[in-house]
C-alpha cells in the first residue's frame, strides 16, 4: 500500500508545484488545505481511499456514528492537532492536551485506534478529503466527490413528521376499533346474545389469512428471491447453495401442507349447530408413519449436510497459500507472506505502535522493552500526581456548570474511591508482566520457538486485499481484542476470529471481481468481508474489500506492495519452524 | 402418597384455623401459589412492555437511520440520542437488554413461572406447592433480579451491550466498550439472582408433581401442561447451574484477575493484557449448555398450554397423548446434547460440528410429531374460537414456520452462510419468541377466570389476536430474505454496503408492522387490567373443561378446595366421548366400569393405591417402561 501511495505522492508533489506556479499567476483561484498543501484531485482520491479503509468504520461526515461527525473538522482543530490525534491519540491524551481529553470524555470514553502506521502525507490527504467533502465535494474538479460517506444531515422535518403521523394513525385506528368493540358488546348485552357469530367470523378470517398469507409468501419470493443467496463466488459455496436448495425443497413442501391443513381444519371444523366432534384419541399406525417420514427426510438432509460440511472443512489443499487476516475493534488488516512464502510468527505481547500485528521480530522486541519501561515510569508519575490532581480538580470545580461539572465530578469520584489508582496499578502490572514475557522469549535458548525471522519480509495490507482466482487460498484469522466473525457472504464463508485461538477458512474463488462485475452488469460490485459477531459500537461498519484477480494481475499487485519491516534481516533466515507454544491452532473450513 | 394426602389435609386445616392474612402476607409476601402466579404474571407483563418498547426504539433506528426523532432526545437525553438519533452504543445496549428481558424475564419467568405456579397444584390436585415458602422466595429473587436489570438501563455508562449471550472477552473487559463496565456487572448480578429464582421454582415444581398428586392422579393421567412444566423444571434444574458457574467465572475474570476466558489480548487503550491460557470459547460452551435447553424451557410450557387449549376448544381428546409425552421427553433429553449448533463457526473442531448437527436434526422428529398431533386433534373437531384457541392455533403456525427454518440452521454447512444473520433472527423470533408469547397469551385468556374469577373481553381478544398475528408475520417473515442476502444481525444501520440499501423499504415495513403489533398490545393491556375489576363474572368452569383446576370454586381460597381434594378417575381428555350427554367428562367423574381408558387400552391404568410404598422413581420407571412396551405392541 505504501508504494502506490508514494507514486501518488510524486504526483501530488508535481501537482502541488504546478499549482504553486499557477499561484504566482492567479492567487485567488487557489484553495489551500489546512495542511498547507494545495487541494488537488489525486490527493483527495488517495485520501478518500484511506478514509474508507481507516476511518469509515467509525466516522461519517454528517452524523455521529461511533465517533463524532467529521464535517468541518478542519475548522475546529488545527492540522497539527489532528495529526497528533490520529497518529497516537492515547499518547496525546496522556501528554495532557485538554482538548484531546475533553473529546475523549465527551465521546463516552470510547478509545480510538492509534494509526501510527499512517504517514504524514497520508494524514494530509485524509484531511484534504474531509475538507473537500465538507465543502460539498469537488472543490478541485469534482472528480473525487464523496460517495460512501455522503450521508445527508439528519432529516428533522419531513420524514419524522410522516412517521409520527403514521404512528398517530395506528393509535387512532386502535381507538376506533376499541369503540366498535364497545358498541358490539353493549348491543350484545342488551339483546342477550352475541350479535356477531364470532365463531364463523374467526373461522373465515383463518381461511382468508391462509390465502392472503400464501399469496404474500409467493410475492415475497418473487420480489426478494433474486436478492437471496446471489451466485456464490467460490467452489464450496456452490455446493452449500445446493444443500440449501435441497433443504428448501423439503421444508417448503412441509410448510405448505401443514400450514394449509392447520387453517383449513380450523375453518372446516368450526363449531356450528348440529356439529359434534369425533372422539378419536390415537392411532398408532398413523403416528408411526408420521414419525418415520420426517425421520427419513431428515436422514437424507443429515447425510447431505455431513458431506457438504466435510467437503468444506477438510480441504486437502489447506495451507498451500496463506494470507493472515487480523481483526480488531473496528477493522481488518491483512498480512501476506513475503518472498519466503511463510508468515512470520506472532505474539500479542509484541503489539506496539510500530508493530501493530505483533509480528515476532527480535529487533522490534528488543526495542519495545525500553518503551514499556518508560510507560511504567510515566504511569508511576501519574499515580504520584493523583492527590495533586484531585486538589486541582476540586479548586477548579467552582466555576463549572452542566456537562463539564459532571465530568469533573466523575473524575474526582474516580480518584477518591480509588478506582483511578487501581486502574493505574493494574496497567503497571500488565506492563511488567509483558516485559518479563518478552525478556523470557528473547532469552530462550532455542530462539526459534518465538522468533524465526520469516516475518521480516511479510507484507501488511490495510485497505483492500487481492487474491488470485482459481487457486485455493487459506485465510488465517487472528484476533486482538474481542471476538469478531469474518463473514464473506459472496464466498459462503464465515469463521469467528477469537483472541488466543487461530482459526481459518479454505476456499477457491472461481470468478474474478472484473468478470463478476461484467456478468452482473454492476460496475460497483465488490466482494466484502464483514464482521458478523457483535464486537462493540462500530460492529456494523467493519469491512474489508477483497479483490479477486487473475493470477497475472495478482502477481503485479503483490509485487507493488512493500515489505512491512523495511530493515533487512541481519541474521540469516532460519529454515526450521517450530510450533509456537503460545498459540493454539484449531482448523475449520 | 397417603402420607402426603394427610399432610395436605392437615396443612389445609392449619390455614383454615390459624392463618390470619393481612395485606402484606396476602398481596406482597404471599405464599399462596395463585397469588405468586399473579405476581409472576404481572411482573412478566411489565418487563414484556419494557422489552417491547426497546424493540420499537431500535426498529425506529433501523427503519429511518437518516432521520431525527426529537422525542427520542427528550426521552433518552442527549447522551443516548444526540440530535434525536439513537447512539450506536446505546443501540447495542437496547438489543442486549431486549434479548435478556424477553428470553429470561418474560418467556422463562413470566410464562413458566406464572403457569407452573398456577396450574401444577391445581391440576394435580394439591393444596399448594411442596414448599410455599421457597415458592415465595423464588418470586422475590425474580423481582430483585428484574429491578437490578431494569436499573442497569438507567446508569451513566449504559446497560450491558454485548448481546444477550454476553460473550467474553467483550463482556469480560470493562474497557472494551462502555456497556461492559457497571452495566455488565449489574447484568451478571441480575442473572445470578434470576438463576436462584429459577432453581427454587424448579425444585418446587418437580417435587410437587412427583409427590403431591391427588388420589387417582397417576403420572399417565396428568394433563399435558403438567408434563410440559415438569420437564421444563427438570431442564432448568440441570442447566441453570451451569450458567451460574459460567457467570461466576466471568465475574472472577472481570473483577479478580483470573483468566478463564481470556488470553492473547491487546486492547485498544489498555495495551497487552497479562491474561493467558484461557479460552473465550469455554464460556460459549457453558452458556449454550444452558442456552439451548433454555429455548425448550421457553417453548415446552407454551406447547403444553397449547395441547390443553386445543383439546378443550376442539372438544376432542388430544391426539396421541402417549406420543406427545414421549416427544416432550425426547425433546428434553436431546436438548442437552445439541448446544454446539450455536457454535459451528466458532473454530470448534469440525468433527464436533458433525455430531451436533446429527443430534440437532433429530430434534425435528419429535417436534414434527407434536405438530402433526395438533393437526390431528383439530381434524373433525368442533372448534370453539375463543381468543385462547386462536392464540393456540397461532402458536402452531409459528412453530411450523420457525421450526422449519431450524432445519437450515441446524445443518452445519448451511449455517456457515446463515450464522449471525437476520435469518437467525427470523428463525428464533418465530419459533421461540412469537410461538412462546402466543402460548403465554393463550394461557392468559384461558386461565384468566381461574386467576381473577372473571373473563377477559372476547371481542378485544379477537382484535388483539388478529392484529398481533398479522403484524408478527409481517415483522419476521421478510427477515428471512434479508438474512439470505447476507446481512449480519445487530447492525446499527445497513450502511456498510451499498447493496444493503435495497432493504430500506423492507425495514420501514417491518418497523411499521412492529409498531402496529405494539399498539395491539395496548388492547391487551387494557383488557387485562380492566377485566380484573370490570370483567364479566365467570362461571366455575367457563370452557367446559375436564381438568381439576375447574373443580375448585371461583373464590380464591388458600388451599384451593374447601373440602377434601377431589379424587381423579380418568384421564383429562374425555371430550365428546360417545355415550355421554355432555361433550366433556371431568376427571372427577367415576368410571362406569365398562369404559376403557382410551389412552391405555392394553393395560388397565391402576389408580395409584393409597398405601403404595413404591418410591416415585420405581413407579416412574415402571410407567415409562409400560409406555414403551405399549408403543411396541
Amino acid at each position: 500500500m505504501h508504494r502506490p501511495l508514494s507514486g501518488k505522492l510524486k504526483k501530488l508533489l508535481f501537482i502541488t508545484s504546478a499549482f504553486l506556479l499557477f499561484n504566482l499567476v492567479n492567487a485567488a483561484a487557489i484553495k489551500e488545505s489546512i495542511s498547507g498543501k494545495a487541494i488537488d484531485d489525486a490527493t483527495i482520491t488517495a485520501g478518500k481511499t484511506l478514509f474508507e479503509g481507516k476511518c469509515q468504520s467509525c466516522h461519517a461526515l454528517n452524523n455521529k456514528l461511533v465517533g463524532p461527525a467529521l464535517k468541518d473538522v478542519h475548522k475546529r482543530r488545527s492540522y497539527e492537532w489532528l495529526t497528533k490525534w490520529i497518529k497516537n491519540n492515547e499518547a496525546f491524551r496522556k501528554s495532557g492536551d485538554k482538548d484531546a481529553i475533553d473529546l475523549f470524555e465527551k465521546n463516552n470514553k470510547l478509545v480510538m485506534t492509534n494509526f501510527t502506521d499512517l504517514k504524514d502525507d497520508e494524514i494530509a490527504s485524509i484531511v484534504m478529503y474531509i475538507e473537500d467533502a465538507s465543502a460539498g465535494g469537488g472543490s478541485a474538479s469534482g472528480a473525487a466527490a464523496p460517495t460512501v460517506i455522503e450521508t445527508s444531515p439528519l432529516d428533522q422535518n419531513v420524514v419524522s413528521k410522516v412517521n409520527w403521523v403514521l404512528i398517530l394513525l395506528f393509535v387512532l385506528v386502535a381507538i376506533i376499533l376499541f369503540m366498535i368493540v364497545k358498541i358490539i358488546d353493549q348491543v350484545s348485552l342488551i339483546r342477550g346474545k352475541d350479535i356477531i357469530k364470532w365463531n364463523s367470523v374467526n373461522a373465515i378470517i383463518c381461511l382468508v389469512f391462509m390465502v392472503v398469507g400464501f399469496i404474500a409468501c409467493g410475492w415475497e419470493f418473487y420480489a426478494h428471491g433474486k436478492l437471496t443467496l446471489p451466485e456464490a463466488g467460490t467452489e464450496h459455496g456452490r455446493k452449500l447453495d445446493q444443500m440449501f436448495n435441497i433443504t428448501l425443497f423439503f421444508t417448503g413442501i412441509v410448510f405448505v401442507i401443514t400450514e394449509f391443513l392447520l387453517f383449513w381444519f380450523a375453518y372446516k371444523y368450526r363449531a356450528r349447530k348440529g356439529h359434534t366432534a369425533y372422539y378419536y384419541s390415537h392411532n398408532n399406525k398413523i403416528e408411526a408413519i408420521w414419525t418415520l417420514i420426517p425421520a427419513i427426510v431428515l436422514t437424507i438432509l443429515v447425510i447431505g449436510g455431513l458431506k457438504t460440511w466435510n467437503g468444506i472443512t477438510n480441504n486437502p489443499e489447506r495451507d498451500k497459500f496463506n494470507v493472515e487476516i487480523f481483526g480488531y475493534q473496528f477493522g481488518w488488516t491483512a498480512r501476506y507472506p513475503g518472498g519466503d512464502g511463510k508468515l512470520g510468527k506472532t505474539n500479542w505481547n509484541l503489539i506496539s505502535n510500530d508493530n501493530l500485528l505483533g509480528v515476532a521480530i527480535k529487533d522490534k522486541a528488543e526495542q519495545l522493552i525500553p518503551l514499556l519501561e518508560q510507560d511504567i515510569k510515566d504511569l508511576e508519575i501519574l499515580k504520584k500526581g493523583l492527590p495533586q490532581k484531585l486538589e486541582e480538580l476540586k479548586t477548579t470545580l467552582g466555576g463549572l456548570v452542566d456537562e463539564e461539572r459532571k465530568m469533573h465530578l466523575s473524575k474526582i469520584a474516580e480518584i477518591e474511591d480509588g478506582t483511578a489508582v487501581t486502574d493505574i496499578e493494574k496497567t503497571i502490572t500488565n506492563r511488567k508482566i509483558q516485559i518479563s514475557r518478552i525478556k523470557v522469549s528473547l532469552e530462550n535458548e532455542n530462539a526459534n520457538v518465538f522468533y524465526d525471522n520469516t516475518g521480516l519480509d511479510d507484507i501488511i495490507v490495510n485497505n483492500e486485499i487481492h487474491i488470485p482466482v482459481n487457486k485455493t487460498v487459506t485465510f488465517k484469522f487472528r484476533g486482538r481484542d474481542v471476538i469478531h466473525s469474518a463473514y464473506i457472504p459472496m464466498f459462503r464463508s464465515q469463521i469467528n476470529v477469537v483472541p488466543g485461538l487461530n482459526t481459518e477458512v479454505v476456499f477457491k474463488a472461481i470468478e474474478t471481481t472484473k468478470d463478476k462485475k461484467a456478468k452482473l452488469q454492476k460496475p460497483d460490485f465488490e466482494y466484502w468481508l464483514l464482521c458478523a459477531k457483535i464486537c462493540g459500537a462500530g460492529h456494523f461498519n467493519m469491512k474489508l474489500k477483497i479483490v479477486v484477480d487473475t493470477e497475472a494481475d495478482y502477481n503485479k499487485w503483490i509485487a507493488s506492495q512493500a515489505g512491512a519491516f523495511t530493515k533487512q534481516p541481519e541474521a540469516p533466515v532460519e529454515k526450521e519452524i517450530q510450533k509456537d507454544s503460545t498459540q493454539k491452532s484449531v482448523v475449520i473450513n | 402418597m397417603s402420607q402426603t394426602a394427610t399432610h395436605n389435609a392437615q396443612g389445609h386445616d392449619d390455614h383454615g384455623h390459624h392463618h390470619k392474612e393481612n395485606f402484606i402476607t396476602k398481596y406482597v409476601f404471599s405464599q399462596d401459589h395463585k397469588m405468586i402466579s399473579k405476581q409472576f404474571l404481572i411482573t412478566g407483563i411489565i418487563m414484556g412492555c419494557f422489552g417491547m418498547l426497546m424493540s420499537i426504539l431500535f426498529r425506529l433506528q433501523l427503519a429511518w437511520p437518516d432521520s431525527s426523532f426529537p422525542i427520542l432526545e427528550t426521552l433518552l437525553g442527549s447522551k443516548w440520542a444526540p440530535g434525536g438519533k439513537l447512539d450506536s452504543s446505546f443501540y447495542m445496549g437496547l438489543v442486549t437488554i431486549h434479548g435478556t428481558i424477553m428470553v429470561f424475564f418474560v418467556l422463562t419467568a413470566g410464562l413458566s413461572g406464572t403457569f407452573s405456579n398456577l396450574l401444577i397444584p391445581l391440576q394435580v390436585g394439591a393444596r399448594d406447592m411442596a414448599s410455599p415458602f421457597m415458592n415465595m422466595l423464588s418470586y422475590w429473587f425474580f423481582f430483585a433480579s428484574s429491578v437490578v436489570l431494569t436499573a442497569s438501563v438507567f446508569i451513566e455508562s449504559g446497560p450491558a451491550a454485548g448481546g444477550w449471550t454476553v460473550y467474553p472477552p467483550l463482556s469480560a473487559l470493562p474497557k472494551a466498550m462502555p456497556g461492559s463496565g457497571l452495566g455488565m456487572t449489574m447484568w451478571l448480578i441480575a442473572m445470578i439472582l434470576f438463576i436462584g429464582s429459577a432453581l427454587l421454582g424448579g425444585i418446587n415444581y418437580i417435587t410437587t408433581v412427583l409427590n403431591m398428586r391427588t388420589k387417582g392422579m397417576s403420572m399417565n393421567r396428568m394433563p399435558l401442561t403438567i408434563w410440559a412444566f415438569f420437564f421444563t423444571a427438570i431442564l432448568g434444574l440441570l442447566s441453570f447451574p451451569v450458567l451460574l458457574g459460567g457467570s461466576l467465572l466471568l465475574v472472577f475474570d472481570r473483577s479478580f484477575g483470573t483468566s478463564f476466558y481470556l488470553s492473547d489480548i491487546f486492547l485498544n487503550g489498555e495495551g497487552a493484557l497479562a491474561n493467558s491460557g484461557g479460552s473465550p470459547i469455554l464460556f460459549q460452551h457453558l452458556f449454550w449448555f444452558l442456552g439451548h435447553p433454555e429455548v425448550y424451557i421457553i417453548i415446552l410450557p407454551a406447547l403444553g398450554i397449547t395441547s390443553e387449549i386445543i383439546a378443550v376448544n376442539a372438544r376432542k381428546p388430544i391426539f396421541g397423548y402417549t406420543a406427545m409425552v414421549i416427544s416432550i421427553i425426547g425433546i428434553a433429553f436431546l436438548s442437552f446434547i445439541v448446544w454446539g449448533h450455536h457454535m459451528f463457526i466458532t473454530g470448534m473442531n469440525p468433527l464436533l460440528g458433525l455430531v451436533f448437527m446429527v443430534f440437532t436434526l433429530i430434534i425435528a422428529v419429535p417436534s414434527a410429531v407434536k405438530t402433526f398431533n395438533y393437526l390431528a386433534t383439530l381434524w373433525r373437531g368442533n372448534i370453539q374460537f375463543t381468543p385462547a384457541m386462536l392464540f393456540a392455533i397461532g402458536l402452531v403456525s409459528f412453530f411450523i414456520s420457525g421450526g422449519l427454518t431450524g432445519i437450515f440452521l441446524g445443518n452445519a454447512a448451511i449455517d456457515i452462510q446463515l450464522h449471525d444473520t437476520y435469518f437467525v433472527v427470523a428463525h428464533f423470533h418465530l419459533v421461540m419468541g412469537c410461538a412462546a408469547i402466543f402460548g403465554m397469551m393463550a394461557g392468559i385468556y384461558h386461565w384468566y377466570p381461574r386467576l381473577y374469577g372473571r373473563t377477559m373481553n372476547k371481542t378485544l381478544g379477537y382484535m388483539h389476536f388478529w392484529l398481533t398475528f398479522v403484524s408478527a408475520y409481517m415483522v419476521f417473515f421478510p427477515m428471512h430474505f434479508i438474512g439470505l442476502a447476507g446481512v449480519p444481525r445487530r447492525y446499527y444501520q445497513f450502511s456498510v454496503l451499498p447493496e444493503f440499501g435495497v432493504w430500506d423499504d423492507v425495514n420501514i415495513l417491518i418497523t411499521m408492522a412492529a409498531i402496529l403489533g405494539a399498539t395491539a398490545q395496548l388492547l391487551f393491556l387494557y383488557n387485562f387490567f380492566s377485566s380484573i375489576f370490570f370483567g364479566k363474572k365467570s362461571d366455575q368452569n367457563p370452557w367446559k373443561s375436564n381438568t381439576l383446576e375447574w373443580t375448585a370454586p371461583v373464590e380464591r381460597l388458600h388451599g384451593n378446595w374447601p373440602g377434601a381434594i377431589p379424587t381423579v378417575h380418568r384421564w383429562p381428555y374425555d371430550y365428546s366421548k360417545p355415550g355421554y350427554e355432555d361433550d366433556f367428562i371431568p376427571q372427577t367423574v367415576p368410571d362406569d366400569g365398562n369404559e376403557e381408558e382410551i389412552a391405555h387400552q392394553h393395560t388397565t391404568a391402576p389408580i395409584m393405591p393409597e398405601s403404595t410404598d413404591k418410591s416415585e422413581v420405581v413407579h416412574f420407571s415402571a410407567l415409562l417402561s409400560r409406555w414403551f412396551g405399549f408403543r411396541n405392541s
